[in-house]
């Protein structure tokens, strides 16, 4: 039992540094807020431009542009629940194959002000939970 | 099959599966073998009902009956034999009856072999898997029925997902299933075992293999997942730390710690209160994870589209993890062990470390999971843990799990002395600093990537030196040559260089992913023939090509790849537009070498500029990843093999029981 009492100090010393790693984990820049479009141009002012987040919108038909030259492409999300909030993104990189018009969207990147955003990353619902409705 | 006949079959094995749990468990408690053995019978006619109903599913699949709501949902006439029999697994309905399904052929084999064996447990154990089964029954009986019928029959249904054809997403989910639903077997031996008072170790070893099983499938269906992403998906990834992969991969982890765990409890018998949890815990992550995939609960932060099957999912979730939890208190007295770990440098004790690791592990991929959940319902605000989180609070905990991959076997028993540690372990910690050492003068000098390579070196010559040690024995004892040896060894050990080689293989897909530290993603427009410089690659654009079926219409570009100014090959990186589902497919196109993999996507092709856009990874040493997946399952399946040993034991164990059946009656 004695003998024991090491081998619970290591056990507590691997746990802890585990603990100290989620920790640091959650301290850093690691975790992306979620919003709504209407959060974002509501919020304009609260230094939302500092950090990296991601908005979930729906394509506005017709709005997108695609650039071959830069390989960018600009188009506009609206707020899925509320009308007349209008935030345009800008993204350099291929669209995801599910990337639709009409449909939703998940965008994370940065505002950089002007209703706009500069997408790091475009995200559509994965094909594995596809469902389809009737 | 009729709607009506669907139904009633459904319906017959929910009751059967009623009637199977309660006849075994009660025969079980009365020690009443007449209730027993009826219990039985119901468990073969539970399997009988639900093997018709997947039957009739699949013929209204290929008969395309768009009269039943999930024929028509998943399947068209257009979509190929292979897809549409395939089908059952895609949508919801389909897979809770496949799951379902699964489970009994698992309890047939189970009954099959062992109920004579463990004529005192099977009771409970049969008990156990019925009542899961009554779970999945009254789902698809109640909740989602792939019978179901619609209104109006339309034309021609909206078709499989064109992502999802593709032959490794195929296979990719029954092999999951496979993994998730097989740790059921261990479980219900585990509570089995506890319920009938009968926790020597014989449970722990046959258990053994019913766990390596479910755990090979588990990682070969991830690792398929993962393959199909990469070619599939397009992003110049196999690994998102996506819920879905993260629900698979966790009951894989504990899993995996309880492989470890259960190899000393049945050689020490110590650790049994753990190992119980442990099990417990797999089991219990198998279902959420199904319920993560199924219910879509996590990813659709943004748009909670409520699943009908969610709530019960969780419920049920909790109701097994209380349910075990509660079996356990109450028959805690039996889990005592006689013995202890006596030190620090001990096999056990970095086996114990291994797990706790392994559980640590486990906790943070399920925290990052539920975490956006669990915010949102809690403090209102929508949070996304991505990759960053995960790589952030993840890769120490590997680079440790790497470093014991090496250290654990080779650990003494019971205590380990300097001398033999400094014999062991001198030269392959030598090896593993060189590595570091050159690495660093080579200019590479990311620091996890470093640690990560030097720790794979270290891994590699304990395991070579394992090996040679071993051969070096038999040599001599047995006057053989080297490499008869070798083989010898590997023949005469099956469990132990088994393993071996499963950790050789971890260490080749830890090399693998280390290389994604070196990645290079370049988007570029080419003219026609322009070209362009990539790394030691050359792309010249030389043009397209446009084709159309009946099912969809294909854009290809062809693309020269240069390897020192030597042409190599010519790829096709292509877009596929489906008519049925209105949705294109990026086909990638990827050159592999075992060095890197020249992985490009079409973004577009523009005619009038005579131009296209595309975006290009150089991806170092993926290939090793698959590599690695391929001998992980060789090592496992050298494994599982029987030794020449425990064949002989247990034909005497088989004549024993008979006698004391003799006895008995």
């Amino acid at each position: 039992m004695v003998k024991n009492k090491r081998v619970y100090i290591g056990l507590v010393i691997i746990v802890l540094a585990m603990v100290l790693l989620f920790i640091g984990g959650f301290d850093s820049e690691t975790m992306v807020y979620n919003y709504t479009v209407k959060e974002v141009i509501d919020q304009n002012k609260d230094g939302l431009t500092d950090r990296g987040y991601r908005v979930g919108g729906r394509v506005i038909p017709g709005s997108v542009i695609k650039n071959d030259e830069q390989i960018s492409v600009v188009f506009e999300i609206r707020d899925i629940q509320v009308q007349g909030y209008i935030l345009k993104v800008t993204y350099e990189g291929i669209l995801p194959d599910t990337f639709k018009e009409d449909q939703d969207v998940l965008i994370e990147g940065k505002y950089v002000g002007d209703k706009t955003m500069h997408a790091t990353k475009i995200m559509t619902k994965c094909a594995s939970k596809y469902e389809a409705e009737y | 099959m009729s709607a009506d006949l669907g139904h009633l079959i459904l319906v017959l094995a929910l009751v059967s599966a009623v009637y199977a749990t309660f006849a075994s468990l009660y025969g079980g408690y009365t020690k009443n073998s007449a209730m027993v053995y009826s219990g039985q019978r119901a468990v073969i006619a539970v399997f009988i009902f639900v093997t018709l109903a997947v039957v009739g599913v699949e013929i209204n699949l290929l008969k395309n009956d768009f009269n039943f709501h999930y024929v028509a949902s998943y399947s068209s006439i257009a979509l190929p034999l292979f897809y549409k029999l395939t089908t059952i697994w895609a949508g919801q309905a389909g897979s809770l009856l496949f799951w379902a399904w699964i489970l009994t052929i698992y309890s047939m084999l189970v009954l099959y072999f062992y109920r004579k064996d463990y004529n005192h447990e099977m009771p409970y154990v049969m008990g156990i898997l019925m009542s899961v089964i009554i779970f999945f029954a009254a789902m698809v009986v109640f909740a989602a029925n792939p019978f179901e019928l619609l209104a109006h029959a339309p034309a021609d249904g909206r078709g499989l997902n064109p992502l999802l054809q593709h032959p490794a997403m195929a296979i990719h989910p029954p092999i999951l299933y496979l993994g998730y639903v097989g740790f059921a077997v261990p479980f219900a031996f585990g509570l089995g075992a506890l319920m009938s008072h009968r926790l020597d170790n014989r449970w722990v070893k046959t258990v053994r293999r019913w766990t390596v099983v479910p755990w090979l499938f588990l990682i070969i269906g991830i690792m398929l997942g993962g393959k199909w992403a990469y070619e599939e998906l397009g992003w110049g990834g196999y690994w998102a730390w996506d819920p879905v992969e993260n629900a698979a991969f966790m009951p894989w982890l504990t899993g995996t710690a309880f492989l470890h765990s259960i190899m000393i409890q049945e050689k020490k018998d110590i650790l049994k209160v753990w190992n119980m949890v442990l099990i417990i815990l797999t089991f219990t992550l198998s279902i959420f994870g199904t319920f993560l995939t199924r219910s879509g609960v996590v990813s659709s932060v943004h748009s909670f589209t409520a699943s009908s099957i969610g709530p019960l999912f969780f419920a049920y979730v909790c109701l097994v993890l209380i349910v075990s939890l509660g079996i356990m208190f109450f028959n805690f007295d039996q889990l005592k062990s006689k013995t202890r770990i006596e030190s620090l440098v001990s096999r056990e004790s970095s086996f114990l470390i291994n797990n706790v690791i392994f559980v640590g592990l486990c906790f943070a991929v399920f925290w990052g999971t539920v975490f956006p959940v669990i915010s949102e319902a809690v403090r209102g605000i929508k949070i996304s843990v991505g990759p960053p989180w995960f790589n952030t609070v993840n890769t120490p905990i590997f680079l440790a799990l790497l470093l014991l991959t090496g250290v654990g076997p080779l650990i003494a028993w019971r205590k380990s002395s300097t001398h033999y540690l400094k014999r062991i372990f001198l030269k392959p910690t030598i090896i593993g600093i060189v590595t570091a050492v050159v690495l660093v003068a080579f200019g590479i000098t990311k620091p996890y990537a470093v640690i990560s390579f030097s720790l794979c070196a270290f891994v590699t010559a304990t395991i070579i030196a394992e090996f040679h040690r071993g051969a070096r024995a038999r040599m001599k004892s047995n006057s053989e040559g080297y490499f008869l040896a070798m083989l010898h060894l590997l023949q005469r050990n099956k469990r132990r260089y088994g393993g071996y080689v499963v950790h050789f293989a971890v260490v080749l897909i830890f090399f693998g992913i280390t290389g994604s530290a070196f990645d290079t993603d370049i988007k570029l427009n080419l003219k026609q023939g322009e070209s362009r410089e990539i790394g030691r690659f050359e792309i010249v654009y030389t043009g397209f090509e446009s084709s159309r079926d009946d099912h969809n219409e294909v854009l290809a570009a062809n693309v020269v790849l240069k390897v020192d100014g030597k042409n190599i090959t010519t790829l096709h990186p292509s877009r596929h537009y489906y008519f049925v589902s209105e949705q294109p497919t990026t086909e990638v196109s990827v050159y592999y070498t075992f060095m890197e993999d020249f992985y490009i996507v079409l973004n577009n092709v523009d005619h009038e500029a005579n131009s296209a856009s595309f975006e290009v990874w150089v991806k170092p040493l993926v290939i090793w990843v698959w590599i690695g997946g391929l001998i992980l399952t060789i090592g496992t399946l050298i494994a599982l093999l029987p030794n020449t040993k425990e064949t002989e034991l247990r034909s005497v164990r088989k004549k024993q029981a008979a006698e004391e059946e003799l006895v008995a009656s």
